[in-house]
């Protein structure tokens, strides 16, 4: 692997204590370009994550604590009177930066939470008939409760698609609960913490991951994985060509990370899990359990 | 049908009530026709279950209370064995079964409740062959059979979307019957016809019909009225006439004073004449009528041997066995014969026979009749013109009879049918000295010119008189002919007065509803005849003149087996073709080295990744784990990596060295 990023991988990872599969997803998301949902109860770090990355990319970082009288214009930012200039003079919000970390996105109303996803969508926002570029790179690292929580606006099906991946944390293990109890405060160590490589560093390993090598072969086995659910009957629906798109990208990325220049089989599997749980839906008479069947269930198709 | 689609399109749908529709409709379509033979208790008892079914549906009820459910099987046990006498069986069986079906509606609660349901309603869908095997009843099945499958379908459908898979399923189901139409013709034509009372359908008792052992006033006009079909007859060569065809069936000798019967039976055992001119062949398919009587034109040719027969001196011909099923036969007869030229001193007596007393003024006419002179025949020719010149009227509803039937219906009456000519002649004969006798049988018919055979009905039953005179022997003398000659030349309809005429259309040439009806009796005809009438002989026939060996049993079910083992290779080599696409170099070098660790005992699980793998077998092997890495290694970049010749050789010749035999060494 690219010694910049396994550095930068290791450094997460001391602070994000026991959860290198999905350190390793976020930077997977981050590198093909997707944005990243987290969902998981409070408290078990979600925040600390997405800073934990801004950081150590050497990313620009804000943070929008979404609640439910937030207005797209407290995202966006508003065009305010300016008595000494007599103009109005543009005030930007917080999504002017690199990284936003868009947290318990689902308290939000849904014209706000729309204002934001427009945003993700096309890299640019409009505001008082003005069209202004996002900088570049441009991440949102959302994090929700899970639905059924009290005062949750649930994210329709359609703007769930935005985001690339979909992680879970999950309470520590043992281990890393002990170590997490014994040492320092957190916050102290993002205080302190310095980036490891620079925001040209990172268009340049975004740039590389769209170099890595995708034979048919491997074509052959996303199709069928994709095929395979559209035709079962438990899905509500399959996944979307947006979805094969993206999990092409993910599956890049995850090869890069590796430190591979070509894609291979289990690149797939290993990001699929990520790329469907938000995805597909058990259609209605079906346990709702499905989000944890439904990657196993895409696992069952055969490598051809 | 229970329930209407009203709530089911309209509003919210619920998946649930669509579900239950699912089983419900089929369920019903099998169970309509079954409904003419149950009784109406279980009929309505199915309504109710399937009413409350779908309502406990509609409000998402919690299922029914145990007792509930044990109350109602109970009773209807109970209710079939107070009816039928038995659980078992036909009658019983199916009873029970239909009224159980329904109360299952109650208990859907699992999958496994709702396709045991569907496999009973399969059963039941084959119990209406114990019952009827008409060709509307086939196509029923046909109709209830694709929606059951379609039930089959909707069982492994989401319930979330039955509703928009409705349509594709009934498509679906159609698909899968017309893809087993093959099959089933290869099973109907191939599969053994076993005789005996395992294989065969169970003979239900039903009442005879048609033409009878005995004939009182208002017999006939009572089977005129009926529709039902006697039999059909096929002239290969020249059409007759209709008013030649006049079919023999029961001879009645004996009169008791009101009514014409056959007392005892005739003897010798064997009819004494010779048929005159060329004889007229014919084939007749005669309806179960559950009688022995057998029809026949004239004198006979040449009988066939199926079925065992026995042809009287009067020329009744019966059948050893009652007529339960469907039977074809193929006669040759002379319409023009000589029965009897010298008449039998005891057929003689009994040909003269009246009972004492009784009829008087009948027997005055026959007397006026027989003084006049001029030998037996001048004596029928006047009796017939007495029947003339009389104002005699032919009608369905003659005015009843009393004592003397024969003097009210010559002198007050003077209307009537077949059956009061056909009598009162033979007495006035048999009075004036003339041996007669009446015999019952069919006049006539309704020629269908689409299939080019004779439609013989209930309605075309007539009797008609027999009178023996010197030198001819016996001779047909038809006083309703003389009466109503529209009888035998257009059949009775059009010998009826205007307000008895039966609700059947005139022969009005160009008349589409007629030719519809002549044509839908062609398909029943071909039907019977190529499709129940394809039994153990015939089957054996066919199969002899194919082939002699696939006439046994071991050659049928040879021939089958072949048949079914080879339509499934067949199948299998497509499906097989159609799984496994053409492998590239690399992919099958990969396959012959995954084929050898198999052998080990490693098997590649499908979805098992390249890497995945190799960690895992170098686990199980570590004395192969280094040949195992370079080969995955080579077939990673040769089928993943940008493919170069070179890498794809090497993985080839990585695999041709790759020859792990023997066990793991420690």
């Amino acid at each position: 692997m690219n010694p910049t990023l396994a550095r930068a991988l290791e450094q997460i990872n001391r602070i994000v204590l026991g959860k290198d599969r999905q350190v390793r997803l976020c930077l997977a998301c981050l590198l093909a370009r997707g944005h990243l949902l987290i969902e998981d109860v409070p408290g078990v770090g979600k925040t600390t994550l997405a800073h934990a990355l801004a950081r150590t990319l050497g990313l620009e970082f804000r943070r929008i604590q979404f609640t439910s009288d937030l207005l797209p214009a407290d995202i966006l930012g508003a065009a305010i009177y300016d008595r000494d200039s007599g103009k109005f003079t543009f005030h930007p919000g917080p999504i002017f930066a690199q990284v936003i970390l868009a947290d318990e996105i689902n308290r939000a109303s849904p014209k706000a939470q729309s204002a934001l996803l427009e945003a993700m969508e096309e890299g640019q926002v409009s505001i008082e008939g003005e069209t202004r570029p996002l900088p570049c790179p441009f991440f949102v690292i959302a994090t929700q409760n899970p639905g059924d929580q009290i005062g949750a606006f649930p994210l329709p099906e359609s703007q769930l698609d935005r985001f690339l991946l979909r992680i879970r944390l999950g309470f520590p293990e043992r281990a890393a609960e002990r170590a997490l109890l014994r040492g320092e405060d957190r916050r102290d160590i993002l205080a302190n913490l310095a980036p490891v490589l620079g925001p040209e560093d990172f268009a340049g390993h975004q740039q590389a991951v769209r170099g890595i090598h995708v034979s048919d072969a491997l074509l052959d086995y996303l199709q069928a994985l994709i095929t395979a659910s559209r035709g079962d009957a438990r899905f509500a629906a399959g996944l979307s060509p947006r979805a094969g798109l993206g999990l092409l990208r993910v599956t890049q990325a995850w090869a890069f990370l590796e430190g591979r220049n070509f894609a291979q089989p289990e690149d797939v599997q290993a990001v699929l899990p990520a790329l469907v749980a938000h995805r597909l839906f058990p259609s209605a008479g079906v346990s709702r359990a499905g989000e944890d069947w439904a990657p196993r269930i895409l696992l069952e198709v055969a490598i051809p | 049908m229970p329930g209407s689609p009203g709530p089911l399109w309209g509003g919210t749908l619920n998946p649930l009530l669509l579900q239950r529709f699912w089983l419900v409709v089929p369920l019903g379509l099998v169970l309509l026709p079954h409904a003419w033979h149950l009784p109406a208790w279980i009929s309505l008892a199915w309504l109710g279950f399937a009413g409350l079914s779908l309502r406990g549906a509609a409000r998402r009820q919690p299922p029914l209370n145990h007792w509930l459910k044990w109350l109602a099987t109970l009773g209807g046990v109970g209710g079939v064995l107070l009816g039928y006498g038995s659980v078992l069986g036909p009658g019983g069986g199916v009873a029970l079964l239909a009224f159980l079906s329904g109360a299952k509606l109650l208990e859907l609660d699992t999958t496994r409740d709702r396709a045991g349901l569907l496999f009973v309603t399969l059963f039941l869908l084959v119990a209406h062959f114990l019952e009827d095997q008409a060709l509307f009843t086939a196509g029923w099945m046909a109709l209830a059979g694709t929606v059951l499958v379609a039930a089959f379908v909707a069982l492994e459908t989401p319930p979330g979307q039955l509703a928009a898979r409705s349509r594709p399923n009934l498509i679906l189901a159609g698909q899968l019957m017309l893809q087993a139409l093959p099959l089933a013709l290869l099973l109907f034509v191939l599969f053994p016809r076993i005789q005996g009372p395992l294989w065969g359908l169970p003979q239900q008792k039903t009442a005879a019909s048609g033409l009878a052992e005995q004939m009182s006033p208002g017999d006939i006009s009572r089977l005129i009225l009926s529709d039902e079909l006697a039999f059909r007859a096929e002239f290969p060569a020249a059409q007759p006439q209709s008013r030649d065809l006049y079919w023999r069936g029961p001879v009645l000798w004996d009169f008791d004073g009101r009514g014409w019967y056959r007392a005892r039976p005739v003897e010798p055992a064997s009819p004494q004449g010779q048929g005159l001119g060329e004889p007229l062949n014919y084939t007749i398919t005669l309806e179960p009528h559950h009688q022995r009587w057998l029809f026949l034109l004239g004198y006979p040719a040449r009988l066939p041997d199926q079925p065992v027969s026995s042809l009287g001196p009067d020329l009744q011909w019966q059948a050893r066995d009652p007529v339960h099923q469907r039977l074809r036969y193929q006669v040759s007869s002379h319409p023009a014969y000589r029965l009897d030229p010298v008449l039998e001193a005891t057929h003689r007596t009994r040909a003269l026979a009246l009972p004492p007393g009784g009829n008087r003024r009948a027997r005055e006419l026959a007397l006026d009749l027989a003084v006049a002179g001029g030998g037996d025949a001048a004596i029928v020719e006047r009796a017939l013109s007495h029947f003339r010149q009389e104002k005699f009227f032919y009608t369905l509803s003659p005015p009843p009879l009393g004592e003397s039937a024969v003097d009210e219906f010559l002198f007050d009456t003077r209307r009537g049918f077949c059956e009061h000519y056909a009598g009162a002649f033979v007495f006035l004969m048999r009075a004036a000295g003339v041996p007669a006798r009446v015999v019952t049988g069919y006049q006539g018919g309704e020629f269908n010119p689409y299939g080019r055979h004779w439609i013989v009905r209930g309605r075309d039953a007539h009797a008609w008189a027999e009178v023996w005179l010197p030198q001819l022997g016996w001779t047909r003398v038809d006083p309703t002919a003389a009466v109503a000659p529209e009888r035998v030349e257009q059949g009775v309809n059009a010998a009826l007065p205007a307000g008895e005429r039966l609700d059947i259309p005139l022969p009005v040439a160009g008349d589409w509803l007629r030719a519809l009806d002549l044509g839908w009796d062609l398909v029943n005809s071909r039907w019977n005849q190529w499709v129940l009438g394809y039994n153990h002989d015939r089957q054996r026939r066919f199969l002899a003149s194919l082939a002699p060996f696939l006439a046994t049993l071991q050659g049928m079910v040879g021939l089958l087996t072949a048949l079914l083992a080879l339509g499934l290779l067949v199948l299998a080599a497509l499906l097989f073709q159609r799984r496994r696409p053409a492998l590239d170099p690399a992919a099958r070098a990969y396959a012959r080295f995954c084929a050898r660790l198999a052998r080990l005992g490693l098997p590649r699980g499908g979805a098992e990744g390249p890497t995945d793998y190799a960690r895992r077998a170098a686990a199980a092997r570590p004395d192969l784990a280094e040949p195992i890495a370079t080969v995955t290694r080579l077939y990673l970049a040769a089928r993943y990596g940008a493919a170069e010749p070179a890498q794809v050789e090497a993985l080839t010749a990585a695999v041709q060295r790759f020859r792990p035999g023997g066990p793991p060494q420690p």
